[in-house]
Parts: C-alpha cells; sequence; structure tokens
C-alpha cells in the first residue's frame, strides 16, 4: 500500500495520461490515432446516446461474472493446496497454468456457444490459476508460531482456518483478485472479437473495420475506464476486509 | 506439577534427558539454561504440545494431555493474531471455548491496558504487546501458567516493570508459573524454585530453593544469583 490517495492524485495522472496521448497523436499525424479531444466527444456521445453503454454493459458484466466464479473456486483451492493439498495438486496447477487458455476458444465455443457463457468460461478459465497460485502460496507460507498461539488457547483445526489461514490469506486474495483484472480485460478482448455483435470487443474491432477511429478509442477508454473501475473496487473491499493493514503505526 | 526421570529425543538427537521436578499448586519455577539446552522443549511437552519419548509428566496430577484447559502458555513471540484488535486477541481463547468474554475486560484491566482495547497489535510497543499476550492468558483463568522467555525481545526497564507486573499477578491469583529464560537475574527474581539445565542433551544441573523472590536488592538474592551462575558454568564446562 502506497500513500493515501487524494482527489488531486487522480486528475494529475488524467492529465499526465491526456497529456501523452496528444503528444503521441500529433507526432503520429495519422487517421488510426485521433486526437483525446475527438474520442472523448465519441466516448460521452456513445456513453449516453448511442450504444456504447450497452456493449460496456455487457462487458462489465462477463469480467465480473468471470472474477466472482474465479474467486469462488480459486480461493478454497488455493487455499485446501496450500495447507493440506498433495504434490499432485501442485504439479497439475503447474502443468495447466502455463497452457495459453486462449487456444481453447474455439473447443469453448462449440462446446457453450456464441454467448456470454463461451467469454465467461474463457475469462474464468485463464484467470482461475493466477488465483489458486497466489492464494496457495499465501496459504503455504502462513507463520507456525501463529497456528501454534492459536493452539495453545485449545483450538482445533477449525479454529486455526478461522482465526489464522483465511485472515492471513486475505491481502493475497486481493494481490490475486487486482493481478487477474489486467488478465481478464485483455481476454475479454481477445473473446470478443470473434463470431460477436456485443460487448466492447466487438464495437472496438467493428469501429476498425468502419476506419470510425474516434469510436474505436472510445471503446478503448471504456476499456480503460472498466479496468480502472474493477481496481478501485477491489482497493474499496480490502480496505473493508482487512483494516489492521491500513490502520496507523 | 511433576515430572519423573523426563526426556525427549527427536530421531538420533536427544534434546533433553531425565529431567525430574515437583512443583506444588501456586508456587513458581524458573528453568535457566543455555540456548540448545532444551529449555523449549521442556515447556512444550508440559504445555501439551509435544509427548515425552521417556518418563512421566503429570500436570494436575494427570498425565499431560493435548489442550489441558487450565494450561496457558505465552511464547517468546507473542502470538498476537495481526488481524485482530487488542480486545480480540485477548478474547480468542475465550471466544474458542465459547466462554463469556467478560473476562477479557478484566484481564485487560488487570494488565493496564484498557484503554488500547481497539489497537491493532503492530501498534503497540513491544512491552504492551507481552502485556496483551498475559491478558489474553489470564482470561481463560489458568492454574498454570507456562512462559518461554516471555521478556527476552525487551529493553531493561520494561523487562523489570513486566517482571514486577508478573509477581503482582501471581500474589493475586495463586497461579503456578513455570519461567523459561536465559538471564539469571530473572530466574531469581521469579522463580521459588530454580532449575539449571546443561546444553545439549539438557539435563538438570542444579536445582535450588529460593529465598528471595521479588527482592532484587538484597543480599540472598545476589548470593542466589552467583550460585545460580556456578552451577551454569559447570554445566557448560562439564560437557566441553
Amino acid at each position: 500500500m502506497g500513500k493515501r490517495r487524494r482527489w488531486y492524485h487522480y486528475l494529475i495522472a488524467l492529465a499526465i495520461l491526456i497529456a501523452g496521448w496528444e503528444l503521441l497523436a500529433i507526432w503520429l499525424d495519422i487517421p488510426a490515432m485521433p486526437r483525446f479531444w475527438d474520442a472523448h466527444v465519441a466516448f460521452f456521445r456513445g456513453m449516453t446516446r448511442g450504444p456504447l453503454l450497452k456493449h460496456f454493459g455487457v462487458s462489465v458484466y462477463r469480467v465480473g461474472m468471470a472474477t466472482l466464479i474465479s474467486l469462488a473456486l480459486g480461493v478454497p483451492l488455493g487455499l485446501y493446496l496450500g495447507r493440506s493439498g498433495g504434490p499432485v495438486g501442485s504439479i497439475l496447477v503447474y502443468l495447466v497454468h502455463p497452457i495459453p487458455k486462449v487456444v481453447l476458444l474455439p473447443v469453448i465455443i462449440v462446446a457453450l456457444g456464441l454467448g456470454d457463457s463461451a467469454k465467461i468460461f474463457l475469462i474464468t478459465l485463464v484467470i482461475l490459476f493466477q488465483i489458486i497460485v497466489t492464494v496457495k502460496d499465501a496459504a503455504a507460507s502462513v507463520s507456525p508460531g501463529l497456528i501454534r498461539s492459536v493452539q495453545s488457547l485449545g483450538g482445533g483445526e477449525w479454529d486455526i482456518f478461522r482465526h489464522v489461514i483465511f485472515p492471513a490469506c486475505l491481502p493475497a486474495i486481493f494481490t490475486a483478485l487486482r493481478l487477474s483484472t489486467g488478465t481478464a480485460v485483455s481476454v475479454l478482448f481477445f473473446a470478443e472479437t470473434y463470431a460477436t455483435q456485443l460487448g466492447l470487443g466487438a464495437l472496438i474491432w467493428d469501429a476498425w473495420s468502419a476506419r470510425a477511429f474516434d469510436l474505436m478509442f472510445a471503446g478503448v477508454m471504456a476499456m480503460a475506464l472498466m479496468g480502472f473501475g474493477f481496481y478501485m473496487l477491489s482497493d474499496w473491499l480490502e480496505k473493508l476486509a482487512c483494516p489492521w493493514a491500513h490502520a496507523r503505526q | 506439577m511433576e515430572a519423573r526421570g523426563v526426556g525427549y529425543s527427536y530421531r538420533e538427537t536427544v534434546a533433553l534427558c531425565d529431567v525430574s521436578l515437583t512443583l506444588p499448586m501456586g508456587e513458581t519455577l524458573a528453568v535457566v539454561g543455555p540456548s540448545g539446552c532444551g529449555k523449549t522443549t521442556l515447556l512444550s511437552m508440559i504445555a501439551g504440545l509435544l509427548t515425552p519419548t521417556e518418563g512421566i509428566l503429570l500436570v494436575g496430577g494427570k498425565p499431560v494431555a493435548p489442550r489441558r484447559p487450565g494450561t496457558a502458555l505465552i511464547m517468546q513471540d507473542y502470538g498476537l493474531l495481526p488481524w485482530k484488535t487488542v480486545f480480540q486477541n485477548v478474547a480468542l481463547g475465550l471466544q474458542i471455548r465459547k466462554q463469556p468474554l467478560d473476562a477479557a475486560h478484566q484481564a485487560l484491566a488487570e494488565v493496564g491496558l484498557s484503554h488500547l482495547a481497539s489497537r491493532w497489535p503492530h501498534q503497540l510497543s513491544g512491552g504492551q504487546q507481552q502485556r496483551v499476550a498475559i491478558a489474553r492468558a489470564l482470561a481463560l483463568s489458568p492454574d498454570l501458567l507456562l512462559m518461554d522467555e516471555p521478556f527476552s525481545a525487551l529493553d531493561a526497564l520494561t523487562r523489570e516493570e513486566m517482571q514486577e507486573m508478573l509477581l503482582d499477578i501471581w500474589r493475586r491469583r495463586k497461579t503456578s508459573i513455570i519461567l523459561v529464560t536465559h538471564s539469571i537475574t530473572e530466574a531469581v527474581y521469579i522463580g521459588q524454585q530454580i532449575v539449571v539445565l546443561s546444553p545439549g542433551p539438557g539435563r538438570v544441573v542444579g536445582h535450588f530453593r529460593n529465598p528471595a523472590v521479588g527482592d532484587r536488592k538484597s543480599r540472598t538474592f545476589h548470593e542466589m544469583v552467583n550460585a545460580v551462575r556456578d552451577a551454569l558454568e559447570k554445566g557448560v564446562a562439564d560437557r566441553g
């Protein structure tokens, strides 16, 4: 955790980003790289009157669902593998984790069709393993002293899990969540560019084919906004769930 | 608490052998010895976390059992959970045993930390953390308090303050206390009995009745310190 963020920090970061964009657009001077103002007009028009909001909503739903499913499966699995899982489970995770899951898109589409479930499944498949590995390592490195301390108070297995293992892994769960957000958005884009009409990926792809670069960048901005929203949400949830980590010395 | 010829070996290594001692209810015992003499092993066995490989170990007249409700162990690193407030840490034993949490307020008051109840452990000084660990043990109203080098990480003044507080608690509650330490003066200040162990394998090389408990400045205190020091040095020399 860095220093506490204030409102003007957000403005400064945004100003740096826009300045970089403008410099690049002026320097390149090509239609494929529109000026910030034009893209920004397309963004607000799309979000209020145009179809951008609908695509945005569909994409948020897909990433959100995939994240929830991955957490629901990955956290218990990671805790299990880190505490009591045998070597076979770990080897299995290490074997499957590096496979680029996106190559399985054709198989997934045949099995699950062209709707939301195929996209959600693909994103889940990718980020699930990131969550399992991060949580597993955190669970394996819980201080044995703290476990003994709860044992000496008369605690059994469930008390150790509830009072030591789970809270000790909470910060790692949020780290895993933040790591997986970036990955989830990338995989979403890939999944939405193939045989789909809905979603920000589809919108960006279509806008590119139509050489509507303002709209294309409006889509990119919406993707950035979505990722940013997920980061802010996970920061906020972490503050609620791990108050001890944010208390002053 | 009674030990008859207690020993502990781990694979080929003998950590502790032939330890015999008796601690009547409500008395204090200090175990002194150099590092690697099996002090912590002895304490873990009395706490029921390890099973003796030799001899008989009785607590409360019965063979030692894991999770005996009357035994409380305070560890060297305090064992406080960073994600629980001071109060939640003190109440943890009661919560696990499904007992009312009132005793936690009382124990926290007894160590003088009621005003810090809602702080997190990392916001406290070392001495305060040690008090929280003691309060957590006291909340369970133990009849046997085990302490593993409890004050070794504290500065000299805080350490003496904590030793005085411990004696106060003992006088008030008449809890049996077994304190493991490498500090001779600490042992003489707190232990009605003092047991000196030799380095690995740990054996009893000195066993004293100490009349100088709680009186740092008396002549008997210094005589006792010297006697314990001689026994310690002899224990190390015999081995070499």
